[in-house]
């Protein structure tokens, strides 16, 4: 890349680095992978031949339809061997994100974790929203290490089933 | 389904820690881990660092040079074998110069204080592990800690220390604790750790391994004296994370933080003992009372006695002081080998017959034990221990006499 190439390319990243962080951390919950797509994103979106064409309004949409491509991707690594960025489909990809939908999707979260038995809740609250280790958050709720994996496991099933539920109604 | 709960509990810690967790590897799992993201979703998301902007511009110059230039790289063998030399090359003097124990020691010092679970385990001769305790500590490099059991013997025992005394909290109303080993100076201090390395006879990496999920080094280490033994330093912070002693009389003893973090300091709710259930430790002086009617010699005066060859002992002293036969560190552990022989004089292959929570301190006055003994499958009721050679937690125990069942 010669030196024009990189100026535009750390100009572009500065200008949307974060919100693409913010989205991909959104999928895959955790720093290192989310540091990783974004940066992989990047190299990727950038050394796509057309990618001048598209209008400087769009790259974020663009860059969030590969980093989706790319967290997929890592999702079915264990199925299929080979990466499908699928650049022509996320150049064509009007990619608008709806702030309703996020605040819908934390309601539905919400509401689903109301529907967990306290323990249920309780267990996912303090292991998951919170952070705590089984040891800790056996502790605090006086079970034994055991009993809290087992419990945040049917919690989770639960809260699965309710979730894909709750999608379905919402899709009808 | 046991399978699964135990990678979803793993997953659900790497996302704790901030690392990718990894995928899916059935239907079920993939719906599970789908499920801990969303909700995870409901926290704000963890930044990168200040200079990841300037991070990703970097890795942008050299990413789209190598896409481009990757036609031009393979276009022999030689030229690709030659920079994979070159990349050794470089690797393995980074190394040199660096060295493996002096980063550890540089990254120790960026450490101001670090909480953690730490797990006690002893592996048998027949490869059977068991779960000795399970610590909650918080350390400083104050000599500050704040240790609470969570599982073991002594679970609800909380030990804390101002850098020069200790104080213990036993759980229940009154009842007493003897100070032990692995509370009072517990065994996996990560600053004695690194003073233990850069002062042995040898250190060298032997290879890697994952501990706790996390990709480690493997290190071979051979201390001035005693037997060498094994420490696994995490690949990205520098940080020992396990440690495994040499078998030693078919049992072998390994601690490892199961997870841990860096703080700035211990918070001060857990380090203070003000108007809490805290005494001060004073192992010599430390004594529970004989039961009304009895004398204090009385109450440690077993039914059979048991012969000791002092000799012996001293030279378990010495072995337990380099690191080896921990366990004789443990009274209840100590008691619990001595009935398993007496059940299976031949020795012990894979599970102990008796359970270790089968084991009760009855009594002690820091220097002797009564350890009562509740289960069918021995008519030894209660093992008498003393600390014959060293009248401190750095003594180990020896079995002095027992009481049977008539």
């Amino acid at each position: 890349m010669n030196e024009e190439g990189l100026k535009f390319a750390a100009e572009v990243c500065r200008q949307t680095w974060e919100p693409l962080y913010r989205y991909v951390y959104h999928k895959v919950q955790n720093r290192e992978e989310a540091e990783d797509i974004t940066q992989e994103t990047y190299i990727r979106s950038l050394a796509y031949p057309k990618f001048r064409e598209i209008g400087r309004a769009e790259y974020l949409a663009f860059f969030k339809a590969v980093a989706a491509n790319l967290v997929k991707d890592r999702w079915r690594r264990n199925k299929k061997r080979g990466i499908q960025v699928g650049f022509d489909a996320a150049a064509n990809l009007a990619f608008t994100e709806d702030p309703a939908e996020a605040v819908g999707e934390r309601m539905l979260v919400e509401q689903a974790l109301k529907t967990l038995s306290a323990e249920q809740r309780k267990v996912v609250e303090l292991r998951i929203i919170r952070g705590y280790s089984v040891s800790e958050t056996a502790r605090m709720m006086g079970l034994k290490a055991g009993h809290v994996r087992v419990l945040q496991y049917r919690a989770l099933k639960n809260l699965a089933v309710i979730l894909s539920k709750e999608e379905t109604s919402h899709e009808e | 389904m046991k399978n699964n709960v135990k990678k979803l509990s793993d997953y659900i810690d790497r996302l704790n820690w901030e690392k990718a967790p990894g995928a899916a590897e059935c239907g079920e799992l993939e719906n599970l881990y789908a499920a801990v993201r969303r909700v995870k979703s409901l926290k704000p998301p963890v930044m990168p660092g200040a200079d990841f902007p300037d991070k990703v511009v970097q890795s942008l110059a050299r990413g789209i040079k190598r896409a481009k230039s990757r036609k031009r790289l393979l276009k022999s063998a030689a030229a690709a074998a030659a920079v994979l030399a070159v990349a050794l090359l470089v690797y393995f003097a980074a190394l040199k110069d660096t060295n493996i124990v002096s980063a550890m020691e540089r990254a120790y010092g960026r450490v101001s204080a670090y909480h953690g679970t730490l797990e006690v385990v002893f592996t048998s001769g027949a490869g059977e592990r068991q779960v000795q305790s399970v610590l909650d500590v918080w350390a400083d490099k104050q000599g500050r800690y704040a240790i609470g059991v969570l599982e073991g013997a002594y679970q609800g025992l909380m030990t804390v220390s101002d850098g020069e005394k200790v104080w213990q909290s036993p759980p229940g109303e009154g009842a007493l604790m003897p100070v032990f080993s692995e509370t009072h100076e517990f065994i996996f201090e990560l600053g004695g750790e690194i003073e233990a390395l850069k002062a042995a006879q040898s250190a060298r990496v032997a290879g890697e391994e994952t501990v706790a999920g996390r990709p480690a080094y493997v290190l071979e280490v051979t201390p001035q004296g005693g037997l060498p033994y094994k420490l696994w330093v995490d690949k990205e912070t520098k940080i020992p994370l396990q440690k495994e002693g040499a078998m030693h009389n078919a049992i072998q003893y390994t601690t490892r933080y199961i997870e841990i973090t860096f703080a700035e300091s211990i918070p001060d709710e857990l380090i203070q003992v003000e108007g809490k259930n805290f005494r001060e430790a004073d192992i010599g002086e430390e004594e529970s009372p004989a039961p009304a009617g009895e004398s204090p010699d009385e109450a440690f005066e077993p039914q059979v006695r048991v012969e000791v060859d002092m000799q012996a002992e001293q030279a378990q002293q010495i072995a337990a002081d380099s690191g080896s036969s921990p366990w004789r560190l443990d009274p209840v552990f100590t008691a619990q080998v001595f009935v398993s022989l007496q059940i299976s004089p031949e020795g012990i292959t894979g599970e102990y017959p008796v359970d270790y929570e089968d084991f009760t301190i009855a009594r002690t006055d820091g220097r002797r034990m009564k350890v009562q003994v509740s289960s069918d499958k021995t008519e030894i009721k209660a093992v008498y221990l003393e600390r014959l050679v060293r009248q401190d937690e750095t003594g180990i125990w020896t079995v002095v006499g027992y009481d049977i069942s008539r």
